[in-house]
């Protein structure tokens, strides 16, 4: 028990590794995750097939697989172009296997987040004259973010999780920090250093998750309007029987 | 760059065999964590005081650390418990003869039984609670009614779901390797260790866990279009 409480300030020191990881995959992986996207939504069958192999393989690698591919693989595709990958910091090939792995999860989010918007809208966007940027900004997106949204907090929950592999490859993050700690207590009291880092993680997720409720809530402020609550519906379900009882 | 396609050949087939160990974990892991989600969805359907707050706070716990951390927790802690409990009451124990898939076996059931629940919830809560007093008013049991008119509902509805889940567990197996158990992983690390060949390894290893994917995704759809043959055909006699 003492060990935990020794070990919680010792592992927390590496918070800023771990949160740099997670925001830089996030980030990364949500832009080739827009990639994807276009990609297996265009028509043309090259591009939709390739992207749609590369999502496919990217979701059915488990993270460590794909990690220590990443680690070794890297270097050796780099050897013909002339970059010596070895002398990169490992936290480089840990934050392009969480992009490559998260962003095959993003776009599927983002995809059905696009197809759950009715295609009569697009039509009706460009009838009034929009044209497909803005047919994208002012009808698409508004929608789309507010169901996209919970999926990807959920997403992003089980990135941060993942990142904890990041020790494997020589990472020192909060679990590569508890890794240390444990080898430097020549493995005394193992699982209660593990159990202190496990602590740090739920409190991650809690707050990412917390953070995304907020957004969400702000996000889906235009659906207020529409009746969705019991006091509301019930005032129109009563408007329209009055209305009944008046015509009949 | 040059791959060892030799290398490559020749280590498909050691690797591709461990893909066994792989199915062996899923499979026991999923099974034990329905069970297990069964029980904890009842215990937070029916709000059981003290007990539901108590698999709440549990399932937050266990979904928001990494399976890795807790691979390690129950693999450094549980020997140790054992020690103590069994020499209390006086059974012989014998520390050194670990199975390190049983651990692997036991943190996958527990980390999933918590997502499994959320499935058994939502599945459950799809299918109508006025179906249930349906069922009363029929004269059958609380129990007849959950056997033969909401479970067969909440199945079609939980299917892909658990579909999901269980490819999911399929890939966190491989976490397995950082306990020491030889699946897939471990395998491929076993054998571009002694070459070198890393990167040819962890490629044959990657294939073997897509292709397994692959498959169990088009099973579970097989399943799936299976069950909804049944439930359309109720709806249809229903109607009819």
């Amino acid at each position: 028990m003492n060990i935990l409480l020794r070990a919680f300030p010792y592992v927390i020191q590496a918070l800023n590794v771990t949160v740099y990881v997670l925001v830089m995959s996030a980030v990364l992986g949500i832009i080739l995750a827009l990639l994807y996207t276009v990609g297996k939504l265009s028509k043309n069958k090259v591009i939709n097939g390739i992207c749609g192999v590369l999502v496919s393989f990217f979701r059915g690698v488990p993270m460590p697989a794909l990690l220590f591919l990443i680690f070794f693989g890297v270097p050796e595709l780099m050897i013909p172009l002339g970059i010596d990958a070895n002398s990169w910091p490992a936290a480089v090939f840990a934050i392009i296997s969480f992009t490559l792995n998260s962003s095959a999860f993003f776009e599927e989010i983002f995809r059905s987040a696009y197809l759950s918007i009715e295609k009569g809208q697009i039509e009706a966007a460009h009838s009034i004259g929009m044209n497909n940027i803005q047919t994208f900004y002012r009808v698409i997106l508004p929608q789309a973010a507010v169901i996209a949204i919970p999926n990807l907090s959920n997403m992003i929950i089980e990135l941060l999780k993942n990142t904890a592999l990041a020790f494997s490859v020589g990472v020192v993050d909060i679990m590569g920090r508890a890794d240390q700690f444990s080898a430097a207590n020549y493995g005394v009291g193992q699982a209660w250093i593990y159990l202190a880092t496990g602590v740090i993680y739920w409190v991650l997720t809690i707050i990412i998750d917390v953070v995304f409720r907020l957004v969400n809530g702000r996000l889906d402020k235009g659906y207020r309007k529409y009746p969705t609550n019991k006091q509301q519906k019930y005032k129109l379900e009563k408007g329209t029987a009055v209305v009944a009882e008046r015509q009949g | 760059m040059k791959l060892d396609l030799q290398f490559m050949l020749d280590s498909i087939l050691p690797i591709a065999a461990k893909s066994w160990v792989t199915i062996y974990i899923s499979l026991v892991s999923m099974l034990a964590a329905t069970l297990l989600a069964m029980l904890c969805g009842f215990i937070i359907l029916k709000n059981i005081p003290v007990l539901s707050q108590i698999v709440k706070v549990w399932n937050s716990f266990i979904k928001g650390i990494p399976i890795i951390i807790q691979l390690y927790i129950v693999y450094y802690a549980l020997p140790n418990i054992l020690l103590d409990v069994c020499t209390k009451l006086g059974i012989a124990y014998d520390i050194r003869n670990q199975s390190a898939v049983m651990y692997a076996i036991l943190t996958l059931s527990l980390n999933y039984a918590s997502y499994m629940t959320d499935v058994v919830i939502s599945a459950l809560k799809s299918v109508d609670p006025g179906q249930i007093e349906a069922c009363w008013s029929v004269g059958m049991t609380t129990f007849q009614g959950y056997i033969k008119v909401i479970i067969p509902q909440a199945i079609v509805v939980g299917i892909p779901n658990v579909g999901n889940q269980f490819v999911a567990l399929m890939k966190a197996t491989s976490m397995a390797y950082f306990i020491t158990v030889m699946e897939v992983l471990g395998k491929a690390k076993q054998l571009s260790a002694a070459t070198y060949k890393f990167f040819e390894a962890y490629i044959i290893a990657a294939i073997v866990y897509w292709i397994l994917c692959i498959i169990s995704e088009k099973l579970i759809a097989l399943l799936e279009k299976k069950v909804q043959i049944g439930h359309a055909a109720i709806s249809v006699q229903k109607t009819v």
